[in-house]
């Protein structure tokens, strides 16, 4: 049967050496020999089982203790302990480090940093002014403490939690309420949560007791959205394979998340390189199993929410069903109570219609019907049905009509009728019809004082059946509303249209996507080869092996076991969790971490460049409560991280890669710091936070089969608030390296194409905030040229320009005004504009712009 | 060793130094070093080369039989029983029940089989069966190699479609052309790589033509999108309605000047000079795309031959002209894909009417953009692929549908030294399962890289620890179609 599991599988040309050298034995067991030959990987490459279990020597699967700092030669360099790492490793290189950054140049990288946003025009009058000890601490802190952090540091989370606002993959619906998460995460990084209370909070927060405190709870629940965040294949045929590809998902981000292992290549088989056999990804995989993420695995599938409400807001939603119940209780009595008076009055008239209904030559033409009714002074629905009754019952040995009031005819002179009245005293249709009504008046009066509801005689039996046949002439027709006289119907209509509005004013109740615990608790089997339809042993839920989790997880037999997972990663002493975290943050400092591969800490990734300078880090966050902004004012508080990027031959003839930082390095902005600085110095920065991005309802598909893209990228709010749609991303975002919002990503890259430069040359957003900033430089940018390109360079650079460059300007724009396109301009005005447009778009398209220096 | 059998540690994009120092110019380019450097270590070079050149045209690992693909992609899933792959046993047993069990999995419900509601008939020389459907391409059956034992492994339309462009149902994976121009670079350094014309932005949408985690060059740039008429879809950014050529070219020597002076003061920086290119790329570009889209000087005889001269075909025939335009500049992979708005080739219901409606709109442009390939000597080295994500249920849907199919449907290839006028595999005798010489979404990619020179085990990337593939640890090439 099917088997699309995507295997660990490593292209045999392709080893590197430090893999090879990594794999300590040449002498495979069977096991390992035979996956290496189903799967084309040379036996003799692949680590045996064994050998993993006796590789926890690894470093990153070993606990760590904080190394003692390395004395230094140059230490008047020294500004906290971290420098001490990092010039250590310089000195053993004899490495020098880099001067001292400017202050300008510091000031911008640290505003980038900490809210991606360029520093301001105040802000770099008031740091020039401040130059006091202690000046760049404080320019620390006031970043620090302002909101634009947590959507910077936020974002740099959510690029790791796989983020978005749609499904992605083969059904594209949206997210309609993974916003929250996005704001809870914000929110998290302003107030410094402690980390390992923001790692608790994702995995399990729906498991933490919040006692009392509602805001607690709803916290916590929208904590858990990371878990259920990830591309789901929404339509997958085979729900078993659904719900583990699902779970899949939820084991490989968590294990690249929180400990940079990729336990997801686990799935079918042991982990080729690192310490984590399949029985270990089926034990974490029963916690998964055994949560609820999903409502149903029905094509499309039905992710699961929790509810968010209030008691207020229960109460309201629970008082406004009431009112909606209430009014429909009340409308249907309305209803019925027009019904039944139609009813007591078609019976009152029972002669009318037996005549009337004779008049009816074709039932289908409303018109005629219509006529005959008014006529009469009948009610129409009743007329056709006795119409259709008679049609239908009239030619009928056992009906009360047979053989009269045959449509059209009106034959009176039939046995049946004899039977049925002693009498023969009529002569006219009307006569007999008289006789008819009076049976059936005498039959209801009979039936009223009956106790045994069936009548002794038989013409009054049935002419009661008659009466109480639910298909019968008598009862109510179903479209009788088509009869309602015109008030009537009109009131109806009203009622009618105030229930719906009522029901659509009802009150959304809000909810989260996140998970809580599943309905059955229960361990898996392995699945051989990924498959579920081949079963191994059972795999009892615990933690991986190799991180000294044992196999006494105390999971108990009624509970997930998330808590303990969150528990367990979020213990001081836990190997992984500290380092990658702090690894992560030392990554969005300095463009590389001293794990170059922050996602992945395995065997294959890379070995960390100053090990003890990470472990001491990664102490210092464990020490400081788990505290980001520490750890943010620890790293930018070194010397290390106000170096200058100034470049020395000497160094990068020695590393030439600066892994060991003897300079800082140069850095292209983030797609969402691009925008967000176009928009900031072009004035239109709209710097509300939070709240709903997208305008599709939950759920809903962001494209339809029309491929008609539904989802509106407008206003100037920063770029982290526009919806994040996965396989169509906002083309910004796409351009600029925004990471496949499918997937955990932790380390951006920064590529160069053509697109983005076409993006900068021709897009309405570089076009309208270049014009922009010209007006606003040729209006408020002083009396001169000079002055003017004074404040564009603070503006887009936050430096002075030198006197070469204001002249190479002034140079440009004399040039400009002599061209055949200066020429088109209908006055001197629109020229200017123009030339000061083309300016102020090339100094935002400049390389100087979109780096950090 | 050939240099191009790349590993990356990581995508590029952050400062590549170590060859940096070798050279003395801080604003050099670095075009010519960099084929000197290609001599080198691979891994280091592969990462050089994304920095600076991603798109430098490369020879291919072995000997290529099509140096370029042009991949017809008709969306929904048309019915191999209705089109390419003659069913006699189902036409006799019309509205009996299948003699053999249905597939574990299936989409929806199906009944009794259904015979096709369209005749075929013998053509050319190679007398394979073609349905009335296709009448144009009937005519071209000795250039095309038909596979009617395609067989995929998932029933829903994204799933599928994302198997068939990227090789995983399940995960976010480099699309085939990626793959492709990631593997050989493009011949025009004026354009793109890997082009495609009017995708699908649903099932899969972007994935399915996104690089995923190789190097953002390689991703396919889309030409408008399936709600766009083809004679409207442009590259985004492309045009400038507001600033004139002049004026952009004055503006461009400003950059230049300040970005030189800054590279000067961060020192020799790969991915800062490889921007100083890519503005002169972009500019070059903003007039070489729209002069390729630009269908106006072509002559009447060709715009009939795509059908252009017809209301019904003229969208698909300027996809399909268009991607004769891209492929003869150089363009690597051009993908054209058929997705009508209402519900392609998928049909559930009105078997009859949807896939005349769908197949009167592609049949004419396709055999007219083969008949074009040949006249122009282009068929010999462009490989032209055809299908669906799946194929129909030989079993009745409804009573005038067909259910999605992966288990056994027919795509062809043409051209790009591949044998013409053959079939390849085989169905059971209702067209419901491969049965004979199966071949897999997996062997299908095999196979086209093989025909482009390239080894799918060998053409890797590595991502997070892994070194990656198109087909995964799957694949198989099928060397029986080759010419």
């Amino acid at each position: 049967m099917l088997m699309l599991l995507e295997m660990n599988f490593i292209g045999k040309s392709l080893l590197s050496l430090s893999i090879a050298l990594l794999l300590a034995s040449n002498q495979p067991v069977a096991r390992s020999a035979e996956i290496a030959k189903t799967q084309g990987v040379p036996a003799q490459l692949v680590s045996t089982p064994a050998e993993r279990e006796s590789q926890p020597n690894f470093w990153a699967f070993q606990r760590f203790q904080e190394p003692a700092a390395p004395s230094v030669k140059d230490r008047a360099w020294i500004s906290n302990p971290l420098d001490n790492f990092i010039l250590a490793a310089l000195e053993a290189k004899n490495l020098k480090p880099a001067k001292r950054a400017g202050p300008l140049i510091l000031l911008r990288r640290a505003t980038f940093d900490l809210t991606g946003l360029p520093p301001t025009a105040r802000e770099i009058t008031d740091f020039l002014a401040d130059q006091s000890p202690g000046g760049f601490a404080r320019v620390v802190d006031r970043l620090l403490a302002s909101p634009q952090y947590g959507e910077r540091w936020g974002r740099h989370w959510l690029d790791v939690a796989r983020y978005a606002d749609s499904n992605g993959l083969d059904e594209n619906v949206a997210h309609g309420n993974a916003w929250r998460y996005r704001d809870y995460v914000v929110a998290s990084f302003n107030r410094d949560k402690p980390f390992d209370q923001f790692v608790i909070e994702q995995l399990a927060g729906d498991l933490l007791p919040a006692a009392n405190d509602f805001a607690l709870r709803q916290e916590r629940l929208i904590a858990t959205g990371f878990l259920s965040l990830g591309p789901k294949v929404l339509a997958e045929p085979d729900p078993q394979k659904m719900e583990m590809d699902i779970i899949d998902e939820q084991i490989d981000t968590v294990g690249r998340t929180f400990m940079g292992l990729t336990i997801g290549c686990a799935r079918c088989h042991d982990h080729k390189f690192d310490p984590i056999p399949i029985t270990d990804y089926y034990a974490l995989a029963g916690i998964f199993k055994s949560t609820k993420t999903m409502d149903n695995y029905k094509i499309v599938a039905q992710w699961h929410e929790n509810s968010l409400a209030t008691p207020a807001e229960l109460a309201a939603k629970a008082a406004h069903d009431k009112a909606v119940t209430d009014q429909k209780v009340a409308l249907t009595n309305w209803i019925n109570q027009i019904n039944q008076r139609l009813a007591n009055e078609a019976r009152l008239r029972v002669g009318d219609y037996l005549l009337a209904a004779t008049k009816i030559s074709n039932a289908s033409d409303t018109n005629q019907l219509d006529r005959v009714a008014m006529d009469s002074g009948l009610n129409v629905a009743f007329l056709k049905q006795w119409h259709q009754y008679l049609s239908k019952n009239a030619a009928e040995t056992n009906s009360v009509f047979f053989g009269t009031f045959l449509i059209g005819t009106a034959n009176q002179t039939t046995t049946a009728v004899s039977a049925l009245f002693a009498t023969s005293d009529y002569s006219t249709p009307r006569e007999l019809a008289d006789l008819y009504a009076a049976l059936f008046r005498e039959a209801e009066q009979a039936a009223q004082g009956c106790a045994t509801n069936t009548l002794p005689e038989w013409k009054l039996e049935a002419a009661r059946k008659l009466l109480a046949d639910p298909k019968g002439p008598f009862a109510l027709p179903s479209k009788i509303e088509s009869s309602y006289s015109r008030e009537t119907a009109h009131e109806l209509k009203r009622k009618r249209e105030e229930i719906t509005g009522l029901e659509a004013r009802s009150p959304e109740l809000p909810t989260t996507m996140g998970v809580e615990e599943g309905d059955i608790i229960e361990s898996l089997a392995v699945h051989v080869r990924g498959s579920h339809l081949s079963l191994g042993e059972k795999a009892p839920k615990q933690f991986p092996r190799v991180l000294g989790a044992g196999s006494d997880a105390p999971i108990g037999k009624k509970e997930s076991g998330r808590l303990q997972l969150a528990l367990w990663l979020a213990s001081p002493d836990h190997p992984l969790t500290s380092r990658v975290m702090a690894n992560r943050i030392w990554r969005w400092h300095f463009g590389q971490g001293l794990v170059a591969t922050p996602d992945n800490f395995g065997k294959l990734g890379e070995r960390p460049i100053n090990q003890p300078l990470l472990d001491w880090l990664a102490t210092q966050f464990v020490k400081t409560g788990w505290s980001i902004k520490a750890m943010h004012k620890l790293i930018m508080l070194s010397s290390t991280y106000q170096m200058s990027s100034a470049p020395n031959p000497a160094a990068a003839a020695l590393d030439p890669e600066n892994r060991l930082l003897s300079r800082m390095n140069v850095r292209r902005l983030e797609a969402e710091a691009i925008r967000d600085a176009i928009l900031a110095v072009s004035g239109k920065l709209d710097l509300s936070m939070g709240g709903k991005a997208l305008q599709l309802k939950n759920r809903e598909f962001v494209f339809n089969h029309e491929s008609k893209d539904a989802t509106r990228y407008e206003g100037y709010r920063r770029s982290m608030y526009q919806p994040i749609i996965r396989n169509h991303l906002y083309d910004v975002l796409e351009l600029f390296d925004f990471p496949d919002p499918a997937i955990e990503n932790g380390d951006r890259t920064a590529t160069t194409i053509a697109p983005q430069a076409l993006f900068m040359l021709n897009s309405d957003l570089m076009l309208d905030a270049a014009e922009r900033l010209a007006r606003e430089l040729l209006e408020n940018g002083g009396a001169s040229d000079r002055q003017r390109i004074e404040a564009a360079y603070l503006k887009c650079y936050a430096r002075h320009p030198t006197t070469a460059e204001t002249q190479r300007v002034l140079d440009y724009l004399k040039l400009q005004k002599t061209t055949p396109a200066a020429a088109e301009a209908p006055d001197s005005a629109t020229r200017r504009l123009r030339i000061w447009q083309d300016l102020c778009q090339i100094l935002l398209a400049a390389n100087e712009f979109v780096y950090l220096k | 060793m050939n240099p191009f059998l790349w590993t990356h540690r990581q995508a590029p994009g952050r400062e590549m130094s170590r060859r940096e120092m070798l050279r003395s110019s801080a604003v050099g380019f670095g075009y010519l070093a960099l084929s000197a450097l290609l001599a080198g270590e691979s891994n280091a070079d592969a990462k050089l080369v994304a920095a600076i050149d991603p798109l430098q045209p490369r020879l291919p690992q072995a000997a290529a039989r099509a140096k370029r693909v042009i991949f017809l992609f008709m969306k929904g899933g048309p019915s191999q029983v209705d089109t390419f792959d003659y069913k006699p046993l189902l036409q006799r047993d019309h509205g009996k029940p299948l003699p053999f069990e249905k597939p574990r999995v299936q989409f929806a419900k199906t009944g009794n089989l259904l015979k096709s509601p369209w005749q075929f008939k013998k053509y050319r020389q190679s007398g394979i069966e073609v349905s009335e459907l296709f009448p144009h391409v009937a005519h071209r059956v000795d250039d095309i190699c038909f596979i009617n034992s395609v067989h995929g492994t998932n029933a829903a339309h994204g799933g599928a479609v994302l198997k068939l462009h990227t090789g995983s149902d399940t995960f976010v994976r480099p699309s085939l052309g990626s793959w492709i121009t990631y593997g050989l670079g493009t011949e025009n350094r004026n354009l793109p790589g890997f082009v495609t014309i009017c995708p699908t932005l649903a099932h899969g949408g972007v994935n399915n033509w996104g690089s995923a985690f190789l190097p953002a060059p390689y991703g396919g740039t889309p030409i408008g999108n399936a709600s766009i008429p083809a004679d409207q879809a442009i590259v985004r950014y492309v045009k400038n309605r507001r600033t004139s050529p002049d004026r952009q070219r004055s503006q461009l020597d400003l950059l230049a000047q300040l970005n030189r002076e800054h590279l000067q003061e961060t020192g020799p920086n790969l991915a800062l000079e490889g921007r100083i290119n890519s503005f002169e790329l972009a500019f070059r570009m903003q007039t070489a795309m729209p002069e390729l889209q630009d269908i106006s000087k072509e002559s009447s005889a060709t715009l009939k031959l795509y059908g252009i001269d017809d209301k019904v075909t003229e969208n698909f025939g300027r996809q399909c002209l268009m991607a004769r335009r891209f492929a003869e500049s150089g363009v690597r992979f051009v993908q054209v894909t058929h997705s009508d708005p209402y519900v392609q080739w998928d049909q559930h219901s009105d078997l009859k009417k949807g896939h005349e409606k769908n197949a009167l709109e592609v049949d004419r442009p396709i055999a007219g953009l083969l008949t074009d390939l040949k006249a122009r000597g282009l068929l010999d080295d462009t490989l032209v692929v055809w299908g669906g994500e799946f194929g129909r249920t030989p079993t009745a849907q409804g009573d005038n549908g067909r259910d999605h199919n992966p288990e056994g449907f027919t795509m062809w290839l043409a051209g790009g030294g591949v044998r013409g006028g053959i079939r390849y595999g085989a169905t059971d005798d209702y067209g419901y399962y491969a049965a004979k010489d199966k071949v897999h979404i997996h062997d299908l990619h095999a196979t086209i890289l093989h025909i482009l020179g390239l080894d799918h085990e060998k053409l890797t990337y590595r991502y997070a620890g892994r070194d990656f593939r198109l087909t995964d640890v799957h694949g198989h090439i099928v060397t029986e179609i080759l010419a």
